[in-house]
């Protein structure tokens, strides 16, 4: 037998030492670069903050009672609506565009190509490209006004539009990819069946295809939701600065304020909180299967 | 003509973010690899039909990348520190130096004429702010000979025991530091730093929209100028410059000094278009923005742009800063590190830098070798200049008021 045979044989007569053995790079990973950090800023949200910026040893629990003065509260407010806002609008925008890609016949993977186009560069090039073309003297503007549609160029920079537009352009290929692929395992012979007992085409779509998407469509949302209430870059960016979102609290904790304990007590809050809601409506959907059933 | 102006217009938007601290410092946070950043840039400014201007451009970004990537393989293997010296005394110089930097704040050619003067193989890294440069320094293990903090950034590090008191007898050149950066507040007798560059922050504006020219922070409270000002994403700069409006220290931490501060830059709010730093340089050469808060060697840099930008330091008083070249006290290479030291510290050389980074040259003899020297500030002047100092406890305090700023 050669080495690589008692190698292979070795493997196969212990499938539980085999599932380790393939886990263990990934896990291994897991650990040392999220476990591991996430285990010592929960560490950090409890110590108080040294003068100088960085951890006192000792065990203090204000960190997490500042978060909950109503400022940050309000803040915390604020980004959610905007996360909401912003899934709402991908959601919008992004079935139609699943479903077409869905019904794309050979040109599917290339629409899919295009759709992960923007990929390719960073997020924060795209958010300086989308400024290009909305400031004062942007591309929109400028080509309204040479035209004479307009006479003065519209403002759309530093405005809540603008950064609702943002993330909504940023994050929309998380919307439209998850849903896609679950409108492309319909099964056509469900649709068939519903047109031959006499269902119209509206009652088609909202009795069958949509029901079969929702696993695309809630998958969608909570890609959308999470990173959109953590983003900082857009509000900065598109937004002027001139508001402040949960994701520049937590940025401007480890950068100009530096008050690591509060900027980890504030991040695990939001964790806590995503969490939470996530968990909750996965049981309420999970009962009312149930009871469907 | 359209084309040429869309031409300079992307060129200036390009200049106006390729900012050595906001744009790469945005950029690395949202997950961006340095040499992607590098490869974008030189991309982008290889369609334009002019060569970028040196001030600002993104062609030294490549070779920083590379220094960048070759750091992070030198930096995972472990530093020999040698044991501390004698109090007056150093072993024999070095031949290497580890060098860590903001980018784009030095000269091309500065380090390849120290290196072949000197016989050192310098290794040079950069960083986007001060917090990053400092994090790795207490942590103990970046093996850096030489950083380059801003002013208060000294003391905290000082403070710390994270520095290496300089040998001022390897540094003859020091006799050439101009005596506006001798002995300052946040490093008495220049104990720890040698001054690299230095600026003002007051106020950018366009000469041909603004009439009469501003000379107070009291402009951003003018509704005149609504939507056409901005002030900058930074609450040192922000708040301290309207507790200087009212005739206070910036580096107040009295609460109602402060409540006041935060009165009037919610008041200034209204007519901000955005608080942002130096990438509105584009915005004030596109003319999107007539008055801001701006450094003024940014805005020396957008006034080769456009020549009607003009820099104003407010009749209240401003903030004046310095970065300094220091030595952590764990430096492997601490002599090499003085004759980098000594080394910029003379005219030709140090006119070189400044010529490149648009900033001031703390270094007098300095200034006749330069074609555009950002002047010293005038005697009058100097009584309105203040330097920022740590906040220590009162960050917090600092840092909440400029949420209820931002959220108000």
């Amino acid at each position: 037998m050669t080495a690589r045979q008692r190698f292979l044989r070795f493997f196969h007569e212990r499938p539980q030492l085999k599932a380790w053995a393939l886990l263990a790079p990934g896990l291994t990973w897991l650990v040392v670069f999220f476990i591991v950090p996430l285990v010592l800023m929960l560490g950090y949200s409890f110590m108080p903050r040294n003068v100088y910026g960085g951890v006192d040893f000792g065990f203090t629990l204000e960190n997490y009672g500042r978060f909950f003065d109503p400022l940050y509260l309000k803040i915390v407010l604020k980004t959610t609506l905007y996360a909401l806002g912003c899934t709402a609008v991908c959601l919008l925008l992004g079935f139609p565009v699943a479903y077409a890609i869905a019904r794309g016949g050979r040109f599917r993977n290339f629409l899919i190509f295009l759709v992960m186009l923007p990929f390719w560069t960073s997020f924060l090039v795209r958010m300086y490209a989308m400024m290009f073309l909305m400031r004062d003297s942007g591309l929109i503007n400028k080509t309204l006004m040479d035209a004479g549609v307009i006479e003065t160029g519209f403002e759309m920079l530093s405005t809540p539009f603008a950064v609702l537009t943002g993330l909504v352009f940023g994050f929309l290929p998380f919307m439209v990819l998850p849903i896609y692929a679950s409108l492309e395992k319909l099964d056509h012979a469900l649709l068939e069946a519903a047109s031959v007992l006499g269902a119209p085409p509206a009652k088609r779509f909202f009795r069958v295809t949509l029901p079969l998407s929702m696993p695309g469509v809630v998958a969608g949302s909570l890609l959308v939701f999470i990173p959109a209430l953590g983003s900082f870059l857009t509000s900065d960016v598109l937004g002027g600065a001139k508001e402040i979102l949960v994701g520049n609290l937590v940025q401007n904790q480890f950068t100009s304020a530096r008050d690591w304990p509060f900027g980890s007590a504030a991040s695990f809050v939001m964790m806590t909180l995503v969490l939470g809601a996530v968990t909750l409506y996965l049981r309420v959907r999970d009962a009312d299967e149930a009871m469907g059933k | 003509m359209k084309r040429k102006d869309a031409d300079r217009e992307f060129r200036g938007f390009l200049e106006g973010r390729v900012d050595r601290r906001d744009f790469v410092r945005r950029l690395l946070a949202a997950g961006a690899s340095v040499t992607s950043v590098a490869a974008l840039l030189e991309a982008c400014s290889g369609g334009s039909k002019e060569p970028p201007k040196p001030a600002a451009t993104p062609s030294a970004a490549p070779t920083q990348a590379a220094s960048a990537a070759a750091t992070q393989a030198a930096s995972a293997a472990p530093s020999s520190a040698p044991a501390p010296a004698s109090l007056s005394d150093l072993p024999e110089i070095e031949k290497e130096l580890h060098i860590a930097n903001w980018s784009d704040y030095i000269a091309e050619d500065t380090v390849s004429k120290f290196e072949k003067e000197s016989g050192i193989k310098v290794k040079y890294s950069t960083y986007e702010s001060n917090e990053e440069m400092m994090s790795k320094l207490q942590v103990g293990q970046a093996g850096y000979d030489i950083v380059v903090p801003t002013g208060y950034i000294v003391t905290v590090l000082a403070a710390q025991k994270l520095l290496f008191p300089l040998r001022k007898q390897y540094l003859p050149n020091f006799k050439n530091v101009a005596g506006l950066f001798v002995n300052p507040e946040f490093d008495p007798d220049n104990a720890m730093g040698v001054p690299w560059q230095w600026g003002t922050t007051g106020i950018a504006y366009r000469s041909d929209k603004v009439n009469p020219p501003p000379d107070s922070w009291g402009v951003f409270l003018d509704a005149k100028y609504k939507g056409k000002m901005t002030q900058m994403d930074d609450l040192r700069d922000t708040v301290g410059a309207w507790l200087k409006f009212r005739g206070k220290s910036l580096n107040s931490t009295d609460a109602a000094d402060l409540e006041q501060a935060k009165k009037d830059a919610i008041a200034a709010k209204a007519n901000l278009k955005a608080y942002v730093s130096a990438p509105v340089k584009g915005q004030l050469v596109a003319g999107d923005v007539w008055i801001a808060q701006l450094w003024n060697g940014d805005t020396a840099q957008a006034k080769v742009e456009e020549a009607k930008i003009e820099y104003v330091l407010p009749k209240e008083g401003a903030g004046i800063w310095t970065d300094s070249l220091v030595i952590p006290a764990n430096a492997p290479h601490k002599r090499a590190a003085h004759e980098f030291m000594n080394f910029i510290l003379r005219p030709e050389i140090a006119a070189g830098i400044s010529e490149f980074t648009g900033y001031g040259t703390p270094v007098q003899p300095a200034m006749a070798l330069m074609k555009n020297p950002v002047p010293y500030p005038s005697d009058e002047e100097r009584k309105r200049l203040e330097y920022q100092k740590d906040l220590g406890a009162a960050a917090q305090a600092w840092d909440k008021l400029w949420t209820e700023i931002k959220s108000a």
